[in-house]
């Protein structure tokens, strides 16, 4: 049983020349190619400049479409509700460092950053619906316009909770991993 | 001051040198031969991304396994497991030296090491790379006794094999 093991060992110090086709180690220093880290940062840096975007055009447009002042100045809250969320997930993220941290300490940093994420989507979603409500509401008169608002909120909703049952799948592997050195 | 060409030549030469170990990372969470792909490309960019970072505290072989682990400990497929993809089960022959008169067995042990939990994973790759139960430890995170008794009881499981 021993010589087995020995002869993994073995085996496994002596792989030196592998490497997996199709990846040329050359292109990875394009500046163009990027993680998965370095995608979310990107992402959630896009998302705040856009929501700080849309809490002084939101208002604007709404009251300018004939909306109450209440509704726009709402609409306005929300999208500043939604950059501070945003931020505080940035900053999870930016707070991840393969280089230095040990496996334990990155799993709870990926671990913060995913809880993070889907509190900010039930935070979001407590906010969106009575909005996106209110604002349907007011649009009714317009068939169109109804009819593209609800088929995009159930959309959204679907893809919203696939996404979210994946999350949350990971997130109790990683539970489960770090209990396990807990204990 | 080192120049963007510098640094890419050092990083290549580094990597090149080091390609086995970073393979053996990727191979062993990998699901399938698509995955293993994505892995080593997301290590590698890893690698780069935080190349100029790298000080010297550690032996550079560290910091890439260091690197290579985390990313793949952490690493979140976008697709299924059976969505169609070749699956890694033939491709052990690339890891496996079939001539070995231990071949069958040892495939039955990385397919064993398949299935362990991913910090489970992590430590029997350092300890196959006989880094010592200190160095697993710091590596990972996890407690030296905690190191050793996982160690012991994956032992027990391959020895079964």
């Amino acid at each position: 049983m021993d010589n087995n093991l020995d002869a993994l060992k073995q085996q496994w110090q002596q792989l030196s020349n592998s490497t997996v086709a199709g990846v040329d180690p050359a292109l990875v220093t394009n500046r163009r190619m990027s993680s998965r880290h370095g995608y979310l940062l990107r992402f959630y840096r896009v998302l705040i400049i856009v929501c700080l975007i849309w809490i002084l055009l939101s208002p604007l447009t709404l009251f300018k479409a004939g909306l109450p002042v209440f509704l726009c100045v709402t609409t306005s809250v929300y999208f500043g509700v939604m950059a501070v969320l945003c931020f505080i997930t940035y900053q999870r993220i930016r707070e991840i460092d393969f280089g230095t941290m040990t496996v334990v300490e990155l799993l709870a940093s990926v671990g913060r950053v995913m809880r993070t994420r889907l509190v900010s989507r039930c935070i979001g979603l407590m906010l969106c619906v009575p909005l996106i409500a209110s604002l349907l509401y007011y649009f009714s008169a317009n068939k169109a316009m109804l009819v593209g608002g609800i088929s995009g909120a159930v959309l959204g909703g679907i893809l919203g909770y696939i996404n979210d049952a994946k999350i949350r799948r990971y997130l109790k592997e990683i539970r489960r991993e770090l209990m396990s050195v807990e204990g | 001051m080192p120049t963007i060409e510098t640094d890419t030549s050092a990083f290549l030469e580094a990597v090149n040198s080091n390609s086995g170990l970073i393979y053996k990372v990727c191979y062993m969470y990998a699901e399938d031969r698509d995955h293993l792909k994505d892995l080593y490309q997301e290590v590698m960019v890893n690698l780069w991304q935080g190349f100029s970072g790298f000080r010297g505290n550690s032996k550079l072989s560290t910091w890439i396994y260091r690197i290579a682990i985390n990313t793949c400990v952490s690493y979140i497929r976008r697709h299924g497991r059976n969505s169609g993809h070749e699956p890694l089960d033939e491709s052990a022959s690339g890891i496996v030296d079939e001539s070995h008169e231990h071949a069958a067995q040892l495939k039955m042990m990385y397919e064993m090491i398949s299935t362990l939990g991913r910090i489970d994973k992590a430590i029997i790759m350092l300890w196959l790379d006989e880094y010592s139960y200190d160095e697993i430890a710091s590596l990972t995170g996890v407690s030296r006794n905690n190191v050793a008794s996982r160690i012991h009881r994956i032992k027990q499981r391959l020895s079964a094999k």
